[in-house]
């Protein structure tokens, strides 16, 4: 009798593996970093009105696609509210202040500087080397963390502004 | 266990108290007896019970309980349902009901008491052969015999036994009747209230499933039956704190017993998703628990895995948690914090691999906890593995 009783026990309880939580950490904390930086960074008077525009090239992962609504669900730019576009291709584009490009896309990297080249764009990537290679900030692991690297020529040349205090706290690259 | 009643010794009555009767058809069954002719005893008294003069007479169902009671015992002892048995009951009955002297009162109370005998031997040796409807219709016959050959014997042991057999035989309703009664009768074995409460919950009375249950333990502290019955439904309840007393009290008593070691660090999971305010309390618990049953069997796969998983979960909970406000130096101590506990549940996931290597589940944890620590060669690699597996 006891062993069928435990045998119930086992079905109801040593049977249940627990489930990870989604999304992906990362994802999240990438997100509070792009936060950051639209509070560090200054854009020009023109690009103070209207909504704060964060566009992704080529679509992001389920994970960031959504913790960036979460994102503009629940905060501002400063007074701006934020939204986020989704560009498929470079020719799609638009005026936006942030240009978030995944890795699988960094490829188009060139294409898309050039293409934002006459706005204010934050351009950030995410594959080791691309901030010598033309985007503003790139995401970069050290130390299994996710840091980032800052090309203060590639922000200033967007008719940017950066705070003392995020060069601080970046990896400078020239 | 059940004790095995021999059968005791014939009431001895010798044939001098058989004396002779106003029915004739009487005095040829008494003769056929004292010549040891019992088929003939038996078809003569028969004959003389079935004649309305001789019928009339108290004394013909004494001799006919007499006889039967003989027969019985000499020629149907090993018969199943033996008609000569009842038969000598019935006698024996009909006697104590029309004798107005109580002439024959005690001798046939004494033939129901022996006969009421071989009912509960009958019924112990099915119990023993696991013929239970068969031993709770012969332990009823016992109990309703020995209230007419004994009325101040309570039997409660055969009490209990009858609900016990009742029970087995799905029989609730009766199962229920007697084994309340043995409880009133202060019956004391563990069982007693550990089929009473089983019953009570397939019968979907719960709260009194509860009541007996907890009765039995306070009474037998140290019962596992009975501990984890009240497991058991806890958890079909629903009942995760009850659950949570439960099953360390089991631990205590069987301190060696992983598996109760799991499931308590699984119910305190649950019970840590469920009540946020105990959410460290829970995890501690947990934690320890998982870590004690690895230390005792790192081969044990559901430990490994949850407690890799439950510190992964700990350090996505932490980041999730974090408001998007967070300035980047409260981003990056977070970072610290989270990497420390990504990289405690590396190792244990990474023998739960080596346990289950195709598990789907391990393989997107290895990918998720990689992920997370910027190791995206290995992330990719167990993710690849991970959709490899159907």
């Amino acid at each position: 009798m006891l062993r069928r009783i435990f045998i119930l026990l086992f079905l109801a309880l040593l049977g249940f593996i627990s489930k990870a939580q989604l999304p992906d950490p990362v994802s999240r904390i990438k997100v509070m970093f792009l936060y950051n930086f639209t509070k560090y960074i200054e854009w020009p008077q023109d690009y103070k009105q209207g909504d704060f525009v964060i566009g992704v090239l080529g679509g992001a992962s389920e994970s960031l696609k959504k913790e960036l609504e979460k994102l503009a669900s629940t905060k501002k730019a400063g007074i701006q509210t934020i939204v986020v576009k989704n560009f498929n291709s470079v020719a799609d584009i638009e005026k936006c202040h942030l240009l978030f490009i995944p890795e699988s896309k960094s490829n188009l990297l060139d294409e898309a500087t050039a293409k934002c080249k006459k706005n204010s764009t934050l351009i950030v990537t995410e594959k080791d080397g691309l901030a010598k290679k033309g985007s503003a900030i790139n995401f970069v692991v050290k130390d299994n963390k996710q840091n980032f690297e800052l090309n203060k020529g590639n922000i200033e040349r967007y008719n940017l502004n950066v705070s003392t205090n995020l060069l601080s706290l970046a990896i400078q690259v020239n | 266990m059940l004790r095995l009643f021999l059968y005791i010794a014939l009431i001895f009555i010798g044939f001098n108290t058989l004396n002779a009767q106003n029915c004739e058809k009487v005095n040829d069954a008494i003769k056929a007896f004292q010549a040891k002719d019992l088929e003939g005893a038996k078809k003569g008294i028969d004959n003389a019970s079935s004649d309305p003069t001789c019928a009339a007479e108290p004394s013909t169902w004494y001799y006919k309980a007499f006889i039967c009671k003989d027969y019985y015992r000499t020629k149907e002892s090993t018969v199943k349902d033996a008609k000569s048995r009842t038969m000598a009951i019935d006698a024996a009955k009909k006697n104590l009901e029309i004798d107005p002297k109580n002439k024959y009162a005690e001798e046939c109370k004494k033939i129901i008491g022996f006969l009421a005998v071989s009912y509960y031997n009958d019924a112990a040796k099915d119990l023993n052969d696991q013929k239970y409807s068969s031993s709770y219709a012969n332990y009823t016959q016992y109990l309703n015999n020995l209230k007419i050959s004994s009325p101040l014997k309570i039997d409660t042991t055969a009490i209990f036994y009858t609900g016990y057999s009742a029970y087995m035989a799905k029989n609730n309703a009766s199962a229920i009747q007697y084994l309340t009664n043995a409880l009133q009768l202060k019956y004391k074995d563990p069982n007693l209230y550990f089929y009473l409460g089983k019953i009570y919950w397939a019968q979907g009375e719960k709260d009194k499933s509860y009541e007996v249950l907890n009765n039995g333990l306070k009474l037998y502290p140290d019962n596992k039956e009975i501990l984890l019955t009240m497991v058991n439904f806890y958890i079909e309840d629903g009942k995760l704190k009850d659950l949570e007393t439960a099953l360390d009290k089991a631990i205590q008593l069987d301190p060696k017993n992983l598996d109760l070691k799991v499931s308590l660090a699984v119910i305190c999971e649950k019970l840590m998703e469920n009540d946020k305010s105990q959410e460290a309390k829970y995890f501690t618990k947990s934690e320890k628990l998982y870590k004690q049953v690895v230390k005792a069997d790192s081969n044990v796969f559901t430990a490994n895995y949850n407690l890799g998983i439950l510190y992964y979960n700990k350090a996505v909970a932490i980041i999730n948690a974090t408001d998007f406000d967070a300035d980047l130096p409260e981003v990056n101590k977070i970072q610290d914090e989270c990497v420390i506990i990504f990289k405690q549940a590396e190792p244990y996931m990474l023998r739960a691999y080596r346990l289950k290597p195709t598990k789907k589940e391990v393989l997107e944890a290895l990918a998720g906890i990689y992920f997370a620590l910027g190791e995206i060669e290995k992330s990719n690699k167990y993710k690849k593995l991970s959709e490899a597996v159907k």
